[in-house]
């Protein structure tokens, strides 16, 4: 059973008894929530997810509610709360879906260290996965969103997940959130996808979410091997250009913008050396999206050329 | 770098890769991790075997890089302690 299978009215009435349980790759979350807005996004963006029964084992707990009965009357604000913590600070009610939405990423980031956790986009084509670790701004999510839009695989927008015992990439696809400008860049490239506006004036500026395709959904239990560690740069008017990138910074890179490597060992060292062994490292600047997907189509058919790839800078 | 003798710090075992663009040194017991080049490395695994003087460890540096020149390993070999020491990986011996 998917979350389409059940109508509106029922996903609200579910989400509000606390019983809506999405599996989403690896995890299982338990939902709960009072806000029809919230049960309607859900329901759109989430509408592939296999559902578990409520009486089954969720990996989290989670609610967005307003905080407290007063509030709920005085203030139009919510809280995103895991096991009745509130980790972060209550946001406009209409931002439900986007504090959701970071909330369910927070859970992973914070809690799930049977994997190494690395903020980075993956997507898979042909069997191998490649990492986007890039900074916030850097047109990784972007690139992600027209990736998947044209043939790719999504195996995460935010979160890699690495298994430590054999170095695959679990996928845990979710919808992916867009940016500002990379909204409208996606609603023209993309006619198709469901992208859904989600919140104004957050401390990233305007958000929408893309639903995920339906086949990554499907297939989100498949974990690939990584190929191609990629570092992915947007500058405006820039062509397409690839360059080696060394491995010993893409690891201390990996390293960095990891969220549990501090706490992972030897373990965490010894799996990522192995992912930055059996990878292509590269960094890739673009300033037009087609001809960026382009040159990673042609990379993921290993019919680029020794020329396509530019001397290290 | 003003002690004569320096250690690995109390409690460190060295994990490390090398690749073409430096080595990547795991501190295993403190966590850190770092990147650096092929004769720092050599310069942690001959503190890992035991404390040695800044003679001795010039000599490791020079030993794995005969391009260079006493002067210029000694200048090195500074700002390598001083970045291990300040981090807390290596520790002067008390004499």
């Amino acid at each position: 059973m998917i979350v389409s299978d059940l109508a509106p009215a029922e996903i609200a009435c579910t989400l509000r008894r606390g019983q809506l349980m999405i599996e989403i790759g690896p995890f299982v979350y338990r939902m709960r929530s009072s806000l029809p807005a919230l049960a309607e996004r859900i329901g759109s963006q989430y509408a592939d997810f296999p559902l578990r029964p409520a009486e089954e084992f969720a990996d989290f707990h989670v609610r967005v509610d307003p905080p407290n009965l007063l509030r709920r009357w005085v203030h139009a604000n919510v809280a995103f709360e895991l096991d009745g913590v509130v980790p972060f600070k209550p946001l406009p009610r209409a931002h439900a879906f986007a504090l959701l939405e970071s909330g369910l990423n927070w859970c992973v980031a914070q809690h799930a260290h049977t994997f190494l956790v690395i903020h980075a986009a993956v997507v898979e084509k042909n069997g191998c996965a490649m990492l986007m670790p890039a900074p916030p701004g850097s047109g990784k999510s972007t690139l992600c969103a027209g990736l998947v839009n044209r043939g790719w695989r999504l195996l995460s927008d935010e979160l890699a997940l690495i298994a430590p015992a054999d170095g695959l990439v679990a996928p845990c696809p979710r919808p992916v959130s867009l940016k500002n400008e990379s909204i409208d860049v996606m609603r023209r490239f993309a006619t198709d996808a469901t992208i859904l506006h989600t919140a104004d004036d957050t401390i990233k500026g305007t958000v929408a979410h893309m639903k995920p395709p339906a086949d990554s959904v499907q297939r989100a239990a498949q974990r690939v091997p990584p190929a191609w560690i990629m570092f992915p740069r947007y500058a405006s008017g820039e062509p397409s250009t690839l360059r080696p990138f060394g491995k010993g910074r893409a690891l201390m890179s990996l390293a960095t913008n990891s969220f549990n490597y501090n706490i992972t060992g030897a373990s965490g060292f010894h799996t990522l050396c192995a992912v930055v062994e059996r990878c292509e490292c590269l960094e890739f600047v673009y300033g037009d999206l087609a001809d960026a997907l382009r040159v990673f189509d042609r990379l993921a058919s290993g019919t680029l050329e020794p020329d396509d790839i530019l001397a290290a800078s | 770098m003003t002690p004569a003798r320096w250690r690995l710090a109390t409690g460190i075992t060295l994990l490390h890769r090398r690749w073409d663009d430096g080595c990547v040194v795991f501190f295993a017991g403190p966590g850190d991790t770092q990147l650096m080049s092929g004769v720092g490395l050599e310069l942690l695994q001959a503190l890992a075997r035991g404390p040695l003087g800044v003679d001795a460890l010039i000599d490791v540096a020079i030993a794995s890089d005969p391009g260079s020149d006493r002067d210029s390993a000694r200048f090195m070999l500074a700002d390598l302690i001083g970045q291990l020491h300040k981090a807390g990986l290596v520790d002067p011996v008390d004499e």
